[in-house]
């Protein structure tokens, strides 16, 4: 669900360079920002979890599971964008959106695939030399707060896609994960239904026996599972937004 | 009380039928012992590459994951069959059999639509979407459904030996199905008819309250030792020779064909199955209309209009015998025959597989808890499989009897009256009238349903006596056949090619929801 633009154009990011680059970190539409979720890790659900609806979704070329935060309903809706400074009413942005426009650079002449380099998406709207944005690097050449973030951001993801694979491969061996419909009356009659999301089965992590929820609780895998069951009420939260988008917009 | 079965004979049919029975009983209150017993001295088939979409549901139920199904046997999927040249001898000449059943019930009234306002479509177009999907090599799902489940109703296409290793790995790893290699030298028999057990060379004698016979043809228990007679169809069913041959593609991007393509021929017809990794093709026809060695040129030249004449003259080719029929009885006493042990006849709706399956769901729904509960089910056992065998020579044989074919011996004669079952006969006339319907096929489960019979009478251009009725325009009927129209429309658009499909699969699996 994040655009990916086309002619993306990666360079090595350097001090020297990149010595006065600074990103433009509000969130809007014209950053590419309108986007209806965003693909979310585990190790980052404990902060996703208290804003947005952590969804199941299967990836459509892959057909693997993944985690979807919900942004908005339509596609190219994002209801968490407004006028503020920082575009964004949420007070947390998935590692994937945070890192733009950083990639990490894999060094492929080792024998082991290892982040090794952070990369510059030349092509990303958020660059800018000017007066605006977050500065990347100090004037004396070392890492500003802000990059260090973004190098945590990338981390996350380098790490979350096989730790992600692990949780799902846990919740179906036990068969944890069930279809989930969204069925979504809004307020001026608009009907919205979706049917390509799936959840933990409640049901069936109740009954799972003593043996397994200890199991369960020491690897991690427990605490994920009511993550996702407690963000879905967030879903309430987009409806009355979109809600009083429209009576705003009448 | 019976608990302990010994099936004889480890082929497709062995194996299916252990798995089968065994998945039921393995977490039930009621204790079921298998075992398994297969000659290193005799080689299975390993032809009957092709199922019905019920094979899904068995391998749910056995408890075989499809991403380890596809990937193992080199599978792939079927959506129906494609006849060509059957009609007239044209290879222009083509009509489906698809799986997906039509999308409004089979009329006058639908039959007078599609006359009046769609005569350029062919019948499966205007009653389903499906062969629309088969013509395009389009996959019958995505790669974000659930394992087993689709958008268009689908069977396989797959490795029959790959199929056997797979089956009996998961039957003696996860199933508890004791497997024996062994030799039958002896059968030695209770006071009262009953076979005791089967002696072995090795591990002497097997004892057990049930045989399940899936020895092949041979059928050493129920036509070996029971004498059982054998009944033969070669009145109805000409074809009792089979000339086996694997093409490879011809490199990574050929198409896989997501039906069966059955090509009508001089003295029979070629089946052709797209695997992932090359395609099985065969020549089933008649000795009496054809010989081994014109045969053989058939088959060949059909290999060389994909791959050229140099790599098909090179390929080798399995030449099969068979006598199409069956047992006069298919369970006797405590012993009953499953697969080519009960019968066989010509692969042209790909029966044995799913003969196989529906005698082992039988067997196993059945299965009597005591031996005078045995001779009942005994009973309604071969009662049902003999109704089933003379439905499927019945509606092989319509397959042919359409045909305007008449350029050899073979198609004249398999259309003479004395060479069709009365059964046909008396149904075409009703025909001639009405559409066939459910009346027609009064069992629960019929072997095929309605819509099949439809497909294959009005995709041959069976001709009514009766004069279609005046449709409206905007009549229920007229709108259904655009739905399937814009249905086919909609699927091609947003399914991925059958290879693709399949590609993608291996690399990622699906998920079992």
């Amino acid at each position: 669900m994040v655009g990916n633009r086309a002619m993306a154009e990666n360079v090595m990011l350097n001090n020297v360079d990149h010595k006065n680059l600074r990103i433009i970190t509000r969130r809007a539409q014209e950053y590419g920002d309108n986007v209806a979720g965003c693909v979310v890790f585990p190790t980052e659900f404990l902060e996703v979890h208290k804003e947005y609806p952590i969804y199941f979704q299967k990836d459509a070329e892959t057909g693997q599971f993944q985690s979807i935060a919900l942004f908005g309903f339509t596609h190219g809706e994002n209801l968490l964008l407004d006028n503020s400074a920082s575009g964004w009413v949420g007070r947390y942005i998935p590692a994937l959106m945070g890192r733009e426009p950083f990639l990490i650079g894999f060094n492929r002449s080792a024998e082991e695939v290892q982040p090794s380099k952070v990369l510059l998406d030349t092509s990303s709207p958020r660059i800018t030399y000017g007066e605006e944005g977050e500065p990347v690097f100090l004037p004396g050449g070392g890492n500003t707060p802000f990059l260090e973030q973004i190098k945590k951001n990338l981390m996350l993801i380098h790490e979350g896609f096989p730790a992600s694979a692990e949780m799902f491969r846990v919740f179906l061996d036990l068969d944890l994960i069930e279809p989930l419909t969204l069925d979504i009356h809004f307020d001026n009659g608009e009907h919205y239904t979706a049917s390509n999301y799936y959840t933990i089965n409640q049901d069936r992590l109740y009954s799972l026996g003593d043996d397994l929820i200890a199991r369960l609780h020491k690897s991690g895998y427990l605490q994920l599972a009511y993550l996702v069951l407690f963000s879905l009420g967030n879903v309430k939260n987009l409806i009355d937004k979109r809600n009083s988008a429209h009576r705003a917009s009448k | 009380m019976i608990q302990k079965i010994v099936i004889v004979g480890g082929g497709s049919a062995g194996w299916l039928t252990a798995g089968i029975i065994a998945a039921r009983f393995q977490s039930s209150e009621r204790y079921i012992q298998i075992s398994l017993v297969e000659s290193p001295e005799v080689s299975t088939i390993g032809v009957g590459e092709g199922t019905w979409p019920t094979m899904r549901t068995t391998l749910k139920k056995i408890g075989l994951s499809e991403t380890d199904f596809l990937s193992c046997c080199d599978a792939s999927f079927k959506q129906g069959s494609k006849f060509i040249g059957w009609r007239s001898e044209s290879s222009e000449d083509v009509y489906y059999h698809p799986f997906t059943l039509p999308n409004q019930k089979v009329t006058w009234r639908f039959l007078s639509a599609w006359k009046r306002y769609f005569p350029h479509l062919s019948f499966a177009e205007a009653a389903s979407f499906q062969s629309k999907l088969c013509d395009l090599g389009v996959a019958p799902k995505l790669i974000t459904m659930a394992e087993y489940g689709g958008a268009a109703n689908y069977a396989y296409h797959l490795d029959a030996g790959k199929f056997v290793e797979l089956l009996k790995r998961h039957c003696t790893e996860n199933l508890g199905v004791n497997y024996i290699r062994d030799h039958v030298v002896r059968i030695a028999t209770k006071d009262n008819g009953d076979i005791a057990a089967i002696v072995t060379k090795d591990n002497g004698e097997i004892a057990a309250d049930l045989f399940i016979d899936c020895s092949g043809s041979s059928a050493i228990l129920l036509a070996g030792h029971y004498q059982i007679p054998f009944t033969s169809i070669r009145q109805y069913s000409f074809n009792d020779r089979a000339l086996a041959m694997q093409i490879p593609y011809a490199d990574d991007n050929v198409p896989i064909a997501s039906a069966t393509l059955s090509t009508a021929k001089s003295a029979g017809w070629i089946w052709d199955i797209g695997l992932t990794s090359r395609r099985g093709t065969g020549y089933v026809y008649s000795e009496a209309h054809s010989d081994r060695e014109a045969a053989e040129r058939e088959i060949r030249n059909y290999a060389a209009q994909s791959i050229g004449v140099a790599a098909a003259e090179s390929l080798p080719v399995k030449q099969l015998t068979f006598e199409p029929g069956h047992r006069a009885e298919f369970w006797h006493r405590n012993v009953v025959a499953v697969g080519m042990a009960a019968g066989f006849i010509e692969p042209l709706e790909a029966s044995a597989l799913a003969l196989v399956e529906l005698s082992a769901n039988f067997i196993r729904d059945e299965l009597p808890a005591s031996d005078d509960a045995m001779t009942v089910v005994a009973k309604r056992f071969n009662k049902l499989f003999a109704y089933r065998w003379q439905r499927i020579v019945e509606f092989l044989k319509l397959h042919y009897v359409l045909s305007g074919r008449t350029d050899t011996d073979y198609w004249r004669d398999v259309k003479a009256d004395s060479a069709v079952p009365d059964g046909l006969k008396e149904m075409l006339e009703l025909w001639q009238y009405r559409p066939p319907y459910y009346n027609d096929f009064p069992h629960t489960e019929e072997i095929f349903p309605e819509a099949s019979y439809q497909y294959i009478l009005y995709g041959m251009n069976f001709q009514p006596k009766f004069p279609y009725v005046e449709i409206a325009e905007d009549a229920s009927e007229v709108l259904l056949i655009k739905e399937a129209l814009s249905k086919a429309k909609t699927y091609r658009e947003n399914l991925p090619n059958n290879r693709d499909l399949l590609a993608a699969m291996r690399r990622h699996g699906m998920s079992k929801i």
